[in-house]
């Protein structure tokens, strides 16, 4: 019992120093606004190619995009000058960011925007946030990002995490304190042994961790369980989810922009054709394809594709050089198509 | 439904003040038995039938062998090949299933997965049979009682492998709530947490990296072998004080699985002090009964001495997972215990010097990683290439990123060693224990959004 009371004494001297030292040190509001704090200057700046370049179709979306398409081969096929936007990892939060960021403010705006994504990815507004994808977020975040936060975090915040994030100081300045944390630890050793610090140390990381070198076919597990959260039953009911997700701030921005939004779906290897399709995904994707025929939004679905067979895939998600030749030239072909009606 | 999820905490809490707000053992045990449930089948809840049709019918299996000795053989046997049978059917499922599925043509087969548990609430029954069949234990003949013994939510998924000398006792005693049980619960709760969400989470991400490069150098596998040293064990153990906190809240005592495993001397040792409750387990349903019968048979001394170790290793690999890198992680032990018991010089703590006790120690966390490098494998022929074709340090790129990775392993290992330090030297109650729990708390707070996999025993 004498530990516990000393333990109970000295974590709530502790929590009070905290709640003080904190705000001061940080110069933080009190009690904080709701949500993560992102730099207000938006660091990856898309948008200076888009102005340079002036390209006719920009292409969004994750590693998949990457591996699966080549944009000058897709130039050539269609005629239209393209311009690849892919961010390893990126879910609904960062194409939204993108979006409106980089390519609505662009002073000249593309003709389409082609955005790539799987299954539930574009209503799934809370799909990798948190972590080490905040990093991501806040290097494209702007400084008014109020539906941003309000999708991404806010809304899926419980009573104690909205209560703990504004009245107490240690909370809601955890991703600070942590990332400080992490970039000290690493570079410990590099830093004494080869004078290598934190630029070093994130050079040879971004190096090393070349997604190149990783043994693809190892990563379907890894894949598969990162991936579940899209396939939660509340997340798989399009109508309740649409409007808790940027989708309908992605569409609005194109039109008024003038954009032709493309969404193009990916195949990948869990589940290769329509006949084994989880119920739910087939619901969602009916809901999916009248909310675009009635938004003037084009859906292409290429999941259960059989020109995209399993060998053309390095892992579940991601396609080999074959593969993205092959989806290349695919897309090509229903994008020409599309351009020329 | 992880231990460190929101849902969890809320379902903890609702059984928690149901639990204590009746006062009879059998409305408690009943209250338990359907939060096992409820918990078992959170994500699946099929799974809860595989879990409810095989207790029921070792239920009956071991009544039968009490109402009828004579056939003792016969009923056990039925017991082993029933469990090992859905235990094999679910973990080599997934290696044959394209197979099955074009043979069947059913779809459903696609979807089947393993049941998370099954390996560990396996072994709790065979276990039970097996000693009422030798007559060390009376089977209980309240169903509930066994069904709780088996599904007991804080051990269902992964563990301690309670045995049932020990659990059944307590589960047939009247439970009334007292202080001690928080007093014991409480740092077992925030060790679990810091260990899980600090230490484990944090490591994991080094460790996913290098095991997934294509081609590690030695220096590489070397520093990810390190670094998965740390993770399994903070993870692990920190299921297991999670477990056994949440037990104590329920006002059960259950098996401590970890004893400062790295400090040990030697192979034998190092299994005495890891997840204990496998280990004695194995000890004795497998290694014990497999000597026994050898010496039975008069075979020769070489053989006695060789045999058993290996064959309980080899099933321990088998156990742990489906593939040739836990056949050969299980080989690999069961060849280091032989090695040293034929081969390595006795160490007598008494009179040996500091040094040579050092030595002893720095050899066998060598050979421990060394395990785990085997363990954390993605394949034998990725591993083939990484130690034989590989350099041993590679560019300076990859020196940097193999130096990162042990500079992390060093920092997030710090405070378990700290922790170690403070259990030998600081007494219990000492304002430096209490530092240290505060200290652990903050950090949770800090690190409790940065990641939330699973725990790596999951998936067993």
């Amino acid at each position: 019992m004498r530990l516990f009371t000393r333990y109970l004494l000295l974590l709530l001297t502790f929590a009070l120093l905290v709640s003080f030292i904190i705000p001061y040190y940080f110069n933080m509001p009190y009690p904080k606004p709701l949500g993560p704090d992102f730099d207000p200057a938006a660091r990856m700046d898309y948008r200076k190619d888009i102005n340079e370049g002036q390209p006719g179709m920009v292409l969004l979306g994750d590693s998949v995009l990457h591996y699966g398409i080549d944009p000058l081969d897709l130039e050539q096929r269609t005629n239209t000058s393209t311009y690849s936007i892919s961010i390893q990892g990126s879910g609904s939060a960062v194409l939204y960011l993108v979006t409106k960021n980089e390519i609505a403010v662009a002073k000249s705006k593309p003709k389409y925007l082609v955005v790539f994504f799987r299954d539930t990815l574009l209503t799934t507004p809370d799909f990798r946030v948190m972590g080490s994808y905040m990093t991501q977020i806040d290097e494209l975040a702007g400084s008014e990002e109020t539906l941003l936060l309000r999708l991404a975090y806010i809304n899926q915040m419980s009573w104690i995490e909205k209560a703990a994030g504004q009245y107490f100081p240690l909370y809601s300045s955890q991703r600070v304190i942590w990332q400080s944390i992490n970039k000290r630890n690493r570079t410990i050793l590099p830093e004494t042994l080869m004078g290598c610090g934190l630029e070093c140390t994130n050079t040879a990381l971004t190096s090393v961790i070349n997604k190149d070198d990783f043994e693809n076919s190892l990563q379907g597990n890894a894949l598969q369980i990162a991936d579940e959260q899209l396939y939660k039953p509340e997340n798989m009911n399009f109508e309740e989810r649409l409007p808790l997700s940027f989708l309908p701030e992605i569409v609005r921005l194109c039109n008024e922009n003038g954009i032709q939004l493309v969404l193009v779906r990916t195949k990948n290897t869990f589940i290769p054709d329509a006949e084994h399709e989880r119920s739910g995904i087939q619901k969602y994707i009916q809901d999916l394809k009248h909310y675009a025929g009635e938004n003037n939004v084009i859906l292409l679905d290429f999941a259960y594709d059989d020109r995209l067979s399993p060998d053309l895939f390095r892992d579940a998600l991601h396609l080999k050089e074959e593969g993205k030749k092959k989806f290349t030239e695919i897309l090509g072909e229903a994008l020409s198509k599309l351009m020329a009606e | 439904m992880s231990f460190t999820s929101s849902q969890y905490l809320i379902f903890f809490a609702i059984v928690f003040s149901a639990y204590w707000l009746f006062n009879g053992r059998r409305g408690q045990n009943l209250i338990l038995l359907t939060a096992s449930y409820f918990f078992y089948g959170w994500h699946a809840p099929w799974h809860t039938l595989v879990l409810g049709a095989s207790t029921t019918i070792d239920h009956f299996l071991a009544l039968s062998i009490e109402r009828d000795p004579t056939r003792k053989k016969f009923y056990s046997g039925a017991v082993i090949f029933l469990n090992l049978g859905v235990l094999a059917f679910f973990k080599y499922f997934p290696v044959f299933k394209d197979q099955l599925a074009d043979f069947t043509g059913g779809v459903f087969l696609l979807r089947i997965l393993l049941p998370i548990g099954l390996s560990f609430y396996t072994l709790k029954k065979i276990g039970y049979i097996l000693d009422v069949a030798r007559n060390t234990l009376k089977p209980t003949h309240n169903f509930i009682d066994f069904a709780l013994y088996v599904s007991f939510f804080p051990q269902v998924v992964s563990g301690p492998i309670d045995r049932p000398q020990k659990l059944l006792p307590q589960i047939e005693t009247p439970r009334t709530w007292k202080t001690d049980n928080l007093i014991s619960a409480w740092p077992l709760l925030i060790m679990g947490l810091f260990k899980k969400i600090v230490v484990a989470d944090s490591i994991k991400v080094i460790v996913d990296q290098i095991f997934t490069l294509q081609e590690p150098t030695k220096f590489l596998l070397l520093a990810g072998g390190a670094a998965f040293t740390l993770q399994i064990l903070a993870d692990f153990s920190a299921y297991t004080d999670l477990s056994r906190g949440f037990s104590y809240l329920l006002g059960f005592n259950t098996t401590e699985n970890f004893n400062r495993p790295y400090l040990a001397l030697n192979p034998s040792d190092f299994w005495n002090r890891w997840h204990i409750s496998l280990s004695t387990w194995l000890r004795d349903y497998i290694f014990f009964p497999a000597r026994r019968e050898m010496l039975k048979q008069r075979s020769p001394a070489w053989m006695t001495e060789m045999i058993p170790p290996i064959l309980t290793m080899l099933i321990s690999g088998i156990w742990h997972g489906v593939g040739w890198v836990f056949l050969l992680w299980g080989l690999y032990h069961g060849v280091m215990t032989v090695l040293y018991q034929r081969f390595a010089p006795r160490l007598d703590l008494k009179t040996a010097g500091r040094f040579r006790i050092f030595l002893t120690w720095a050899v066998m966390f060598a050979v421990t990683i060394i395990g785990w490098i085997i363990f954390r494998a993605p394949s034998i022929s990725w591993l083939w290439q990484a130690v034989l074709l590989e350099p041993f340090a590679g560019t300076r790129q990859q020196i940097i990123f193999a130096l990162m990775g042990l500079s992390m392993t060093l920092f997030y290992a710090a405070p378990l060693l700290i922790k170690l330090w403070l259990d030998i030297k600081a007494d219990h109650a000492s304002w430096m224990n209490a530092l240290y729990y505060a200290a652990a708390s903050l950090s949770i707070i800090i690190y409790m959004n940065s990641a939330t996999p699973d725990f790596i025993y999951f998936l067993f």
